[in-house]
């Protein structure tokens, strides 16, 4: 780890960030098998019931992205892996990357296969350690993480939601995990200009105020001050030809108003908030977007223009979250009272 | 199929003798560490020379491991050095953060020869009953293997830097008074018979059955089918074993005066209280089967067949705060079925008693923590970040072990403490009266030092040593 929230954790919170090329009609297959997880429950259940028994998963989610350079002729062959439609895997997670990727291979090997088999190279499941192998090798590593409970795990937000909501309440949440009513996701896939990566990787690492000097906690992390994102992670994606950031947002609210609100309170000087204007200093790397200091610089059309670059193919995804329908605010506020726990997990609740 | 001739005598049981002595070597060159290495080749006790001698009630055995620095020292191939496990080569120190050996249990408090001062220890010799070292001690001393002439040049010397000594108690107790030792898996091909409980639940059969060789020998197919160890190292792994190896400091007076104290305010006996933090009572017997009806002479004290979801076994009413389930949960809930048996240990521990620092007042009395497996990271290391210092999985917060868990002081009212006790962490649960209580208790276990080793058959510890080798 290189810093709170710099990297893959930031409290209790780890982030993964796998991006597979597919072999050619595996987006075929994803766009197919996705649409059918998400509307046919037998089927989701068959292939990841066991995620709510898991307690370390926070949310995650599938989706397809197009090629970042599409070939110049339609049939060309072979495909370069940027020249390739990829799945995107993003999760965040309690724990130690090692240790969930072996859970996740050895609980839900149907569901796991059934969706990463159309990556180029997938060594199938039968040694874990090359599965672990393969996802790491395809995995980025953020250069900013940011949750907005830090020292909450999932299963301590189920925890309470049973307490305070009874169990009735803890397995309404199970049933809807993949519904509407969980996080949203917004996945903003922006091409950097030329030459900017290094700039994006500090621009992205200052999102994350420095730590304060007599320790304790400091101002909350750029892209949470809004108060309606669960977690925030920004990759700086180098491919040959060109450099792309993933800003990825896990929120409660629209996108479109989140957005205006994290820019308007990222000009607003925060006491060792870090310096000034960060996310307006990285969203100015990317291409065809205006300086933020100068006199064409408009909020509205910035929003706007970085909307622009969400995924056409964001509707062909699957995200789970393990307890749909609380918000930001909720948690915090179970998380600043806790019930006190007189009882035990019942034995089925009880999962290593 | 094991080569039982191969592997080590403490790897696939538990050694059976009564006290050991784990003498730490550090080597001077790369020769005399080679010198070395074919002598234990020829000295260590295999598994097969362990049978048999046990067979006539002697358990004399010696049996030799590697660190990762003494790897390198004998010029193990960097593409080998590399495959080995990441979690080996980095070595324990590194993983304070992930084990949680922070506080008073951080590497920097660590005794000698683990402590910030001193130079990587290269091996380990494990003698059991005082076996004879002979050949070994000789190839030490010698002058002739070695670059330096004798060790005197430059300062460097091959050298026992310390050592560790350990012995069972007369009741087979570990320090805070339970008996110990009465769970431990055996492996398909190990020549000790299966005992119900010593190994995995197969929920199909109904049954217990052997563990898959591979969790514990290198080589060998694990429960995942794959075959255990790491490309390109597949020579030097096969038919050995990882050990690791931890020096604990028990608390013992703290854990009886805690106990005590909760019982107190709880109207409970302090018996009680301690059975509740550990699973088990303190004859072995797990809690909810204590056979009331029988009497005593008819119990069975130290039964291992039980589970706590299944009906086809005695169900044991130990809660999931407590240690023995903590630390091997078996078939605690529905995902734990497949986990559970890839983050298995096979425990060789002994309890170790030494005179107080000043020669003066108790004793220091704890294990010396040994346990076999194919993989540090996902077994020991998961365990221990996990199931003992974290609670999260078991639905149990940010609660730690009772026994191994580092807590904060409960008296401790600055800001750091009590917001961990907020969190969750300096609390400890245990079952009264239908109900689940909690309370702050202090630490009462504490890391003196530790490292991974590498337990490697006759044959690796033969192409290591072999001076033909670039």
């Amino acid at each position: 780890m290189v810093g709170a929230g710099v990297g893959r954790e930031d409290g209790r919170a780890s982030a993964l960030e796998v991006l597979l090329p597919l072999k050619r009609g595996g987006r075929l297959w994803i766009v197919l098998w996705l649409g059918l997880l998400r509307t046919v429950l037998p089927l989701r259940r068959w292939a990841f019931r066991e995620l709510d028994d898991l307690r370390f998963v926070y949310a995650l989610r599938w989706s397809l992205l197009p090629p970042f350079e599409p070939p110049r002729r339609a049939r060309a062959r072979p495909l370069r892996p940027e020249q390739r439609w990829h799945l995107l895997f993003q999760s965040n997670f309690d724990g130690d990357w090692d240790d969930y990727l072996e859970s996740f291979a050895t609980v839900m090997p149907k569901g796991l296969a059934s969706v990463f088999w159309v990556g180029v190279g997938y060594p199938g499941l039968a040694d874990p350690a090359l599965f672990k192998a393969y996802a790491k090798a395809h995995d980025h590593l953020p250069e900013h993480y940011a949750s907005a409970y830090v020292d909450l795990t999932a299963g301590d937000v189920r925890r309470e939601v049973a307490e305070r909501y009874g169990r009735a309440a803890a397995r309404a949440i199970d049933q809807v995990g993949y519904a509407d009513e969980a996080f949203g996701w917004t996945n903003l896939v922006l091409p950097l200009r030329r030459g900017t990566a290094g700039a994006a990787v500090r621009a992205a690492r200052d999102l994350e105020p420095p730590a304060p000097d007599g320790g304790g906690p400091g101002p909350a992390p750029v892209l949470l001050r809004a108060g309606h994102v669960h977690f925030a992670r920004v990759v700086v994606l180098r491919q040959p030809t060109r450099s792309w950031l993933l800003l990825t947002l896990t929120h409660d609210a629209d996108a479109e108003p989140l957005l205006h609100e994290l820019l308007a309170r990222d000009a607003e000087a925060v006491p060792g908030g870090g310096p000034p204007a960060a996310l307006r200093r990285l969203v100015a790397l990317v291409r065809g977007m205006p300086d933020p200091d100068g006199p064409d610089w408009d909020g509205a059309r910035a929003v706007q223009l970085l909307l622009d670059h969400r995924p056409s193919t964001r509707r062909h995804d699957l995200a789970y979250c393990a307890y749909p329908g609380f918000r930001v605010a909720d948690v915090l506020a179970m998380d600043a009272a806790p019930r006190r726990h007189d009882r035990y997990p019942d034995g089925d609740e009880v999962v290593p | 199929m094991i080569d039982l001739t191969e592997v080590q005598s403490c790897v696939l049981r538990p050694p059976g003798a009564t006290e050991v002595e784990v003498v730490f070597l550090r080597f001077c060159c790369r020769e005399r560490t080679r010198a070395f290495l074919r002598v234990a080749a020829a000295h260590v006790t295999s598994a097969a020379a362990g049978e048999q001698r046990r067979a006539a009630g002697d358990h004399r055995a010696v049996n030799v491991a590697l660190s990762a620095a003494g790897l390198r020292l004998a010029g193990v191939s960097d593409r080998a050095h590399e495959a080995l496990g990441g979690a080996f080569t980095r070595g324990m120190r590194r993983a304070a953060d992930r084990l949680l050996d922070v506080g008073p249990s951080a590497p920097e408090h660590w005794a000698p020869p683990f402590d910030d001062g001193s130079a990587p220890v290269h091996a380990a010799v494990l003698r059991y009953d005082s076996a004879d070292l002979g050949a070994l001690d000789e190839v030490l001393d010698s002058p002739e293997h070695c670059r330096h002439g004798g060790g005197a040049a430059g300062g460097q010397v091959a050298a026992r830097v310390g050592s560790w000594r350990g012995r069972v108690r007369a009741d087979r107790t570990e320090p805070f008074g339970f008996v110990d030792g009465i769970s431990d898996p055996v492996v398909e091909g190990a020549p000790q018979p299966l005992t119900p409980g010593n190994g995995v639940w197969d929920e199909q059969a109904g049954d217990w059955r052997r563990v898959r060789t591979g969790e514990l020998v290198l080589g060998h197919a694990d429960e995942s089918g794959a075959v255990a160890g790491h490309l390109g190292a597949a020579q030097l792994e096969r038919d050995g074993s990882y050990l690791v190896l931890r020096k604990l400091e028990q608390d013992v007076r703290g854990f009886h005066e805690a106990s005590q104290e909760w019982a107190e305010e709880l109207g409970s006996t302090r018996d009680e209280v301690e059975a509740q933090l550990v699973g088990r009572r303190h004859d072995g017997t797990p809690l909810g089967l204590e056979q009331p009806e029988r009497p005593p002479h008819e119990r069975e004290p130290r039964t291992n067949d039980f589970l706590f979801a299944d009906d086809r076994r005695p169900r044991s009413s130990m809660p999931p705060s407590s240690h023995v389930r903590r630390s091997n949960p078996r078939d605690g809930a529905t995902a734990a079925k497949a986990t559970a048996r890839r983050h298995l240990l096979f425990r060789r521990s002994y309890p170790y008693e030494e005179p107080a620092g000043s020669g003066a007042g108790e004793p220091r009395r704890g294990l010396l923590f040994m346990a076999c497996c194919a993989d540090v990271r996902r077994q020991f290391e998961f365990v221990q970040a996990q199931w003992l210092q974290d609670g999260n999985r078991f639905g149990l917060g940010h609660e730690r072990d009772p026994l191994l868990g580092q807590r904060p002081d409960p008296d401790d009212d600055r800001t750091p403490a009590v917001e961990a006790r907020r969190r969750g962490e300096g609390l400890v649960s245990i079952a009264h009266a239908q109900r689940r209580v909690r309370r702050a208790l202090s630490t009462f276990v504490t890391v003196r030092g530790g490292e991974y080793l590498f337990l490697p058959s006759r044959s690796a510890l033969r192409l290591v040593g072999d001076p033909r080798r670039p």
